[in-house]
């Protein structure tokens, strides 16, 4: 028995699609929850359907992203592993950290995950699954007093509208001159995502069914013009 | 003294808000338990264990990554997503696709962060979102291989390694508008320029910027929030009606 017998166990497979299948169920009931919120808050039923729509648009092209990190991490942690790992709680880079790490820590090679003896493979799972509990625990413990607390400020005075904007802006003020310092292709694509952005903006004006679009659309263009500035400008 | 803001003040969380937060809550306690499920269970049907000696190196070091890039997270992404925190957490891909496709539902939308109706928004778009992936990657698994030729061209991962700029190239131009609420904050963007001067500076002595974003957003929090509040008491940053509000997207 090796890694691959368990990576690629359907037992492993069952309890993935389980897993999924719950959180599935449970993302439908909060959508259902949330729309009729919505409705009885007075939002009409066409402007949630618009966010339906821009939502699904704009989540294709990041997840087929996602879907190269899956073949990226299915070379040394099989297919399942990975499947549920990117479908829900991880992300590429954290993921290929997480096993690196718990490779590293073991002294075997990542070729060993799969290659070599099974407990490799499980110390792996638990790893991956160990480190990243830090960020779920905190949000399970602290959101619900640090996000109702700004939302309360935010309608206590106009100190409170105003803080409560900062944090989206003090996000974007460190990623966007630190993209825009990194290498050439990179500040190119940030600044073809804001032109872009920008025609679609005027374009919408226009054609406004194109609204729910703009985002997606802007992703699709800005992606397929950082190819050319990647091969332009090689770094 | 101070300054009153138009809308009525929140005294009592929006039954839907704290709805969200018990559910969000649970859900996450419930499925942080079902991921061990998963390990656990091979454990014990295969009788295969991991010793200490193989896991506490390799929990160590990514704890030591995790935590503190987890407080930065939490800080920074809480007050934009709110209530719907618990469902991006447990389906993951936070930068890369919910906080975006959050922030784009609300402008869609017409709704502020930090309101019941921003938080219902975030949480219709994060309930999508996170099946979509799931979706996707279900039936990119089932066609791995004829789909392996596509995902490893050269372009396509190309692209993808591009996936950050082209998402922060987009949300960019959501600052430097006037938005769609009924008020919005006069010369916002000058609360951005000591942060903006300091990563600038933190990148000319040759500190990875891009690499320690996620930390360096902790202290850029509380300099934002201090340089907003001079701002404001010189009354360089206010609040004041929005002559592009066309009404929220309500009926």
């Amino acid at each position: 028995m090796t890694g691959a017998t368990l990576a690629n166990s359907p037992l492993l497979y069952a309890l993935i699609a389980i897993g999924l299948v719950a959180i599935v169920i449970f993302a439908l009931y909060c959508y259902r929850k949330a729309r009729a919120h919505c409705l009885e808050l007075g939002l009409s039923a066409e402007t949630i359907n618009n966010v339906v729509k821009s939502s699904i648009s704009f989540a294709i092209v990041p997840s087929i992203a996602i879907m190269v990190g899956l073949l990226t991490l299915s070379a040394t942690l099989g297919v399942a592993w990975p499947w549920w790992r990117l479908s829900v709680i991880g992300s590429l880079s954290y993921e290929l950290m997480a096993s690196g790490y718990a490779t590293d820590g073991m002294g075997v090679a990542a070729s060993q995950v799969l290659n070599g003896d099974p407990s490799i493979f499980i110390t792996v799972m638990f790893v991956m699954t160990i480190g990243v509990l830090a960020g779920p625990l905190m949000v399970a413990f602290v959101a619900k007093k640090y996000s109702t607390g700004i939302m309360k400020a935010k309608t206590a005075n106009e100190w409170g509208t105003i803080m409560s904007g900062v944090f989206f802006l003090a996000m974007l003020s460190v990623y966007i001159p630190a993209l825009l310092l990194n290498e050439l292709p990179t500040a190119l694509t940030l600044i073809t995502g804001v032109v872009v952005m920008m025609f679609f903006g005027a374009l919408t004006k226009k054609i406004p069914a194109l609204g729910n679009f703009v985002m997606a659309l802007t992703l699709i263009i800005t992606l397929c013009l950082s190819v050319v500035w990647d091969r332009l400008f090689p770094v | 003294m101070k300054k009153k803001n138009t809308s009525a003040p929140v005294t009592s969380i929006d039954p839907f808000v704290n709805w969200s937060h018990t559910t969000g809550r649970i859900f996450m306690l419930c499925f942080l338990a079902y991921t061990f499920v998963i390990p656990i269970t091979m454990s014990v049907v295969y009788g295969v264990w991991p010793t200490m000696s193989q896991l506490i190196p390799g929990v160590l070091a990514i704890s030591a990554l995790m935590i503190p890039t987890s407080i930065a997270e939490v800080a920074s992404y809480v007050p934009i997503v709110g209530s719907s925190a618990y469902l991006c957490y447990a389906t993951g891909n936070l930068m890369n696709l919910k906080i975006p496709c959050a922030v784009e539902a609300q402008k869609v939308a017409k709704v502020e962060q930090n309101t019941p109706e921003g938080d219902a928004i975030a949480l219709i778009s994060t309930s999508i979102s996170s099946i979509v992936t799931i979706v996707i990657l279900a039936i990119g698994m089932l066609l791995l291989m004829p789909l392996q030729g596509l995902m490893q061209n050269e372009y396509v991962q190309t692209a993808g390694n591009y996936i950050l700029p082209a998402l922060f190239g987009s949300m960019a131009m959501g600052i430097v508008g006037r938005g769609n609420a009924p008020t919005y904050v006069k010369n916002k963007l000058t609360i951005a320029i000591v942060p903006v001067i300091l990563v600038v500076v933190l990148s000319l002595i040759g500190l990875p910027v891009l690499d320690m974003a996620v930390y360096l957003i902790l202290p850029m929090i509380p300099i934002a929030i201090g340089c907003a509040r001079i701002l404001w008491k010189k009354g360089i940053v206010k609040v004041v009606p929005n002559p592009d509000y066309q009404g929220s997207g309500q009926k």
